[in-house]
């Protein structure tokens, strides 16, 4: 399996994402993890690693795998892409072992404006060799964004363009906060839903172990259901 | 090289008696006849044989009927279960050779990147199925009572030469010999492309084989995007259709 490397435009990161000479069904959801790394995630930085391992690991075993495509990305001041889109069967544990690499300050705009970007950008790439193609998208950050070039408003303008596209059956975007005790960040995260144009906000507590594998179970259930909704012209998500 | 097929019910009938089926190098596809019992299973069993003659390297129309009168018999169908056309594109070294035994479409994209294509129809809309080859009485029956072939050749978006002579004249099953280098792409289909209301079948078969790419599951994408796209603007195809490429790139 070949990854190819596509530009954004006006971007200065990429993406990748398998060449369509590869892909053996026709239509695929395309899910996207974008993880906060930055310095405040160091406590729960391995329960993160563990919660992304369980989603791939549930997502390989669900009945719509072979139509399942994942790409994640870290971001902390930087955004990294840990591996582009690729389907889910080509992935195994041990390529998310210390995937999760902590660091610097938090660009939320910027990684989530991106990964939008990038799933309408490859869904298109899809779309125009006659994939069907949906996408689901988890942003998941325990604070505000303080490192960003890209405002809410681009990030919201991103939204609207991929949705308004035909390239992409539907997209789900959903803003995960981790381990939130802060009222102002927890009211940020609420704002930026609307603003931003998630289409939901789930908001965490804390980042133990229990509530990051609820969350890595409420994860693989949404990128599943997305998937089985592919082909209906709607999109589906879950509740937490 | 790549092959892939599609096939789907149309909306006129309850089961859909078109089969499509490709391997490495080969593609095709069968259409059972509407009023004859069991003729989607004969649809399929002419395509299982000739896949299977095609694998071996060995395919002729009369030894996919032996194969498929055996599987029949096997299976307790009634003989006139076999009737349905069969339209197979293989590749054989330079070239990619094409057997039409019945009626249905023939499209080969040439390097030119324009699209040449191979319409066959039969009087009252009555195909000779290689079945008839079988049985002396039903073919001879066939030959008196139509027989009429038209063979119309040309590029689509031009003047389509034809010919039309009676069956008695012309070798019953049309081959074709298309060079590699000269066709990197060709479909068969069957006459279900005929079917959609308001559109004429070299506009259907246009936009089937604009494939944008020719990997994977390629024809079935193709033809479900169309399909989609046909409904939307309240299309639809009362005669079942399927469509098979080989695409020698």
């Amino acid at each position: 399996m070949t990854m190819q490397e596509h530009l954004l435009t006006g971007r200065a990161y990429g993406f990748s994402g398998v060449r369509i000479h590869d892909l053996g069904a026709s239509e695929y959801t395309l899910a996207t993890i974008v993880a906060d790394v930055s310095g405040s995630v160091g406590a729960f930085a391995t329960d993160i690693e563990r919660c992304i391992k369980d989603v791939v690991r549930a997502c390989r075993h669900s009945q719509r795998a072979d139509n399942l495509m994942l790409r994640l990305l870290a971001f902390d001041h930087e955004l990294r892409e840990i591996h582009g889109f690729k389907p889910l069967a080509a992935s195994c544990d041990a390529d998310y072992d210390g995937c999760i690499q902590i660091r610097g300050s938090t660009a939320l705009y910027d990684a989530s404006t991106h990964a939008v970007e990038a799933l309408g950008a490859y869904g298109k790439h899809l779309s125009d060799h006659d994939f069907d193609v949906n996408a689901i998208a988890f942003v998941i950050t325990d604070g505000m964004d303080n490192a960003s070039s890209a405002s809410v408003g681009d990030l919201r303008k991103a939204m609207a363009g991929v949705r308004g596209s035909e390239a992409l059956e539907s997209l789900v975007a959903i803003l995960v906060g981790v381990n939130i005790q802060d009222a102002a960040v927890a009211k940020h995260l609420s704002e930026l839903q609307h603003n931003g144009g998630f289409d939901a906000y789930v908001e965490l507590a804390s980042a133990d172990a229990a509530t990051l594998a609820k969350l890595a179970s409420f994860v693989s259930r949404s990128i599943s259901v997305q998937s089985l909704a592919l082909g209906s012209g709607s999109s589906r998500s879950l509740s937490f | 090289m790549h092959a892939d097929a599609f096939f789907t019910r149309g909306q006129s009938h309850r089961v859909c008696q078109d089969y499509a089926c490709a391997g490495a190098s080969w593609a095709l596809v069968s259409d059972g006849c509407s009023s004859s019992l069991e003729s989607d299973w004969g649809a399929r069993l002419l395509a299982r044989a000739a896949a299977g003659l095609l694998e071996q390297r060995s395919f002729s129309v009369a030894f996919t009927l032996e194969e498929a009168q055996r599987m029949q018999a096997a299976l307790r169908l009634p003989p006139s279960a076999l009737d349905a056309t069969l339209l197979c594109a293989w590749r054989d070294d330079d070239v990619t050779r094409v057997s039409i035994a019945g009626d249905g479409y023939v499209t080969a994209r040439r390097s030119d990147g324009r699209i040449e294509c191979w319409a066959v129809r039969h009087e009252d809309g009555a195909p000779p199925y290689p079945s008839y080859l079988c049985n002396a009485a039903r073919l001879s029956a066939y030959l008196e009572q139509h027989g009429s072939r038209r063979l119309e050749h040309g590029l689509l978006g031009e003047s389509f030469a034809f010919e039309e002579r009676h069956l008695r004249e012309v070798p019953y099953v049309i081959e074709l010999a298309l060079p590699v280098n000269d066709y990197p792409l060709v479909a068969v289909a069957s006459d279900g492309a005929a079917s959609f209301e308001g559109w004429g079948p070299m506009r259907v078969l246009e936009e089937l084989v604009s494939l944008p790419s020719t990997s994977g599951s390629f024809v079935l994408r193709r033809c479900r995007r169309f399909l989609r796209e046909a409904r939307a603007q309240g299309i639809r195809h009362h005669d079942d259709l399927s469509f098979a490429a080989l695409s020698l790139s």
